[in-house]
């Protein structure tokens, strides 16, 4: 089995270029389609869970630790409230302290500031006395509004407060004095700092004024110095809690880009904004694109080094088998060659066996032949035949054994065209078939074996005759190519050798006649070769064949 | 000299028994031996003028028995038959004194030739 042509690919070869052209057709439509819309999808599904992530929180924080503002309110609008009765005052904020949780504790003071009643069992001594310069009493007479002042940090305390002013009002609306509490941030803190969000976001609550009350960010507990300005009003995420916004958009600040998603706490207007540089939602995004591309140079490479190691080994098989091959068939040509030789062997052996009894036939027909002295015509024709035989049977013989073993030539110097008209007259020529010998006396002499010479050109002219049973013309002429060569051409009209035959014609034992060995040919090369010479055949069928018998001409020293 | 002795040394007896015929028909003495000490001994006890004698014969081939009869007789004239030229022994038959070596199928009219010349 072919695995592959001679100046092609082997299948596995073309499965691996078909591989990288649809890869490379795939990986094309990823980089312009799939990749970028596969980024795309990741960077909103960041998104949206950042926005899931400030929706919770402020879920979480809808009814926690802010609710006090309602029961302020509510506090504030009682009737007991409104007579400034200070125990019944009392026994209220007691009771409303333990249900609102998160709360330090709240106290009235009256229109001029002065401490009233409290939930307190213990004053400060910083709420003994009136302090009406203090803004936070003022302001709550001046507003007319519920109040809330910016966290305060305790330092001694370590506690992040924020304070509360609420106007009690008269049935005449006349403001009579003020509920104020003290509310305490830190578990709202410790719950932002214990959320576990991704490395980079940051979440931070902020009051409706853009105060930042908490932040993942900052760690307030650890300020030493004192409170920093927690007025982050103008940064635009904060200023989108402001203008009561939910929603996401990216901003920047101090030449950073930030992606924020922003969500109202809808019981206090406080605003949850969860906050992570665009850097690194990038950074994820490119590190699922780092992903693909690992996961398609995987696919790619892989299925590809083993299309490729596969190709390798199929070639590698094919060549080793064809190395295989080519050894099987030199051994089986040597073979070939050993059984000619061995068989070229035996043949010599037996034509040497058989010139004996030949000798001892060809003996006994000449002694026949002179010992009957009146031979009639029958007699005569025994003998005759008797002779013939002898002749062929030698013939063959000397076939073999010139083929076996040619012999050196005894070179002399020759000359061709006796040799010719020799064979000429000795071979049997029918009528029908003219001769024409073109060969002048300024043909060169050539060094030659004239037994082997002679050989050669009578097998030659053997054929010629032998191809034209219906009679015909053989022409022999001669040239000299380089001063080297002399060129005896022989030319026959006979019927052809068909194409396929013409370098078998010189092979032992190829004949297309119904008798003989298949030698003659051969030996003709042979003997020729020996003499340094060399020959040849052009034929066409229908028109006649020519040999061409190339002999070395001596070279003048 | 049609009383010439010839001997024939062939271990083909057919072949040595014909030939013989021939010389007899033609007037010549002749006389056949198988091998080459079949050869010698006939050689001791008569005197051949020519020996016709196969280079190739089992036991002793037709050098050496060449070599043995020289010693009987110095000057024989002695024509080697060999079926093929084996070039060593030819060359030894030679260098022996061979007065000729003649290739089988022998052309006994070339045969009948040369042995005139050589009793000349």
């Amino acid at each position: 089995m072919n695995t592959k042509n001679k100046h092609g690919l082997n299948w596995v070869t073309k499965l691996a270029i078909l591989y990288i052209v649809v890869m490379g057709l795939i990986l094309l439509t990823q980089i312009f389609y799939i990749v970028p819309f596969i980024k795309d999808e990741k960077l909103e599904a960041i998104k949206s869970y950042q926005e899931e992530i400030a929706q919770n929180i402020s879920s979480t924080l809808n009814n926690k630790n802010l609710e006090f503002k309602e029961e302020f309110l509510n506090i504030a609008g009682l009737p007991e409230f409104l007579n400034m009765d200070y125990e019944g005052q009392t026994e209220i904020l007691v009771n409303y302290k333990n249900i609102s949780g998160g709360i330090y504790n709240f106290f009235v003071i009256d229109s001029e500031a002065w401490y009233v009643s409290s939930s307190l069992e213990d004053l400060t001594p910083w709420l003994e006395d009136s302090h009406p310069e203090d803004p936070s009493y003022k302001n709550s007479f001046i507003k007319g509004e519920t109040y809330y002042r910016n966290p305060v940090y305790f330092k001694s305390v370590g506690e992040i407060n924020y304070y509360i002013s609420i106007p009690i009002k008269s049935g005449t609306g006349e403001i009579i004095g003020a509920l104020t509490g003290i509310i305490l941030l830190n578990d709202l803190i410790e719950m932002i700092h214990k959320y576990e969000l991704k490395e980079g976001t940051d979440i931070t609550l902020v009051d409706s004024e853009g105060i930042v009350v908490a932040s993942s960010s900052i760690d307030l507990y650890a300020l030493e110095e004192g409170p920093l300005s927690l007025d982050y009003s103008d940064h635009p995420e904060v200023r989108a809690v402001m203008e009561g916004g939910n929603g996401s958009f990216e901003h920047e600040h101090e030449g950073i880009s930030y992606f924020s998603s922003t969500h109202i706490i809808e019981s206090s207007g406080w605003g949850v904004i969860v906050s992570t540089p665009t850097e690194v939602l990038q950074a994820e995004t490119n590190r699922l694109e780092r992903f693909l591309w690992l996961i398609n140079g995987i696919l790619f490479i892989v299925p590809l080094t083993i299309l490729i190691i596969f190709s390798r080994q199929i070639d590698l098989a094919r060549i080793r088998s064809e190395k295989v091959l080519q050894k099987q068939s030199k051994d089986l040509e040597k073979t070939r060659e050993k059984k000619l030789a061995a068989l070229g062997q035996l043949a010599g052996g037996v034509a040497h066996e058989l010139r004996n009894p030949m000798t001892a036939i060809k003996n006994s027909s000449y002694y026949l032949k002179i010992a009957i002295e009146k031979p009639d015509t029958d007699i005569k024709k025994t003998l005759g035949i008797l002779d013939n035989a002898i002749a062929a049977s030698e013939d063959i013989i000397s076939d073999i054994l010139g083929f076996s073993n040619p012999g050196d030539p005894l070179k002399k110097k020759v000359n061709i065209k006796n040799i010719l008209q020799d064979i000429i007259a000795r071979t049997n020529i029918a009528d029908n078939i003219k001769v024409f010998l073109s060969l002048d006396k300024s043909m060169p002499l050539v060094l030659a074996d004239p037994l082997q010479v002679s050989h050669a050109f009578s097998n030659i002219i053997l054929n010629a005759v032998q191809a034209m049973p219906d009679g015909g013309k053989i022409s022999i002429g001669y040239a000299i190519t380089d001063k080297k060569w002399l060129d005896i051409s022989i030319k026959d009209t006979g019927v052809g050798i068909p194409e396929e035959n013409l370098d078998k014609i010189f092979e032992p034992l190829f004949t297309t006649k119904a008798k003989g060995v298949g030698l003659g040919m051969a030996l003709t090369k042979t003997f020729i070769d020996a003499q340094g010479g060399s020959i040849r055949i052009n034929s066409k069928i229908g028109e006649g064949t020519t040999f061409t018998v190339s002999l070395p001409l001596e070279i003048k020293k | 000299m049609k009383d010439a002795n010839i001997l024939i040394v062939d271990d083909n007896i057919g072949l040595g028994v014909s030939l013989s015929f021939i010389l007899k028909k033609k007037g010549y003495g002749a006389v056949t031996a198988e091998d080459g000490n079949e050869a010698v001994n006939k050689v001791k006890n008569t005197f051949f003028d020519i020996i016709i004698m196969d280079i190739i014969m089992p036991r002793m081939n037709g050098v050496e028995t060449y070599r043995k009869i020289k010693k009987l007789n110095p000057n024989p004239i002695v024509f080697m038959m060999t079926a093929y030229a084996v070039k060593e022994l030819v060359d030894q038959a030679r260098k022996e004194g061979a007065y000729n070596i003649l290739n089988k199928l022998l052309d006994i009219d070339k045969l009948l030739d040369l042995i005139e010349e050589a009793l000349e």
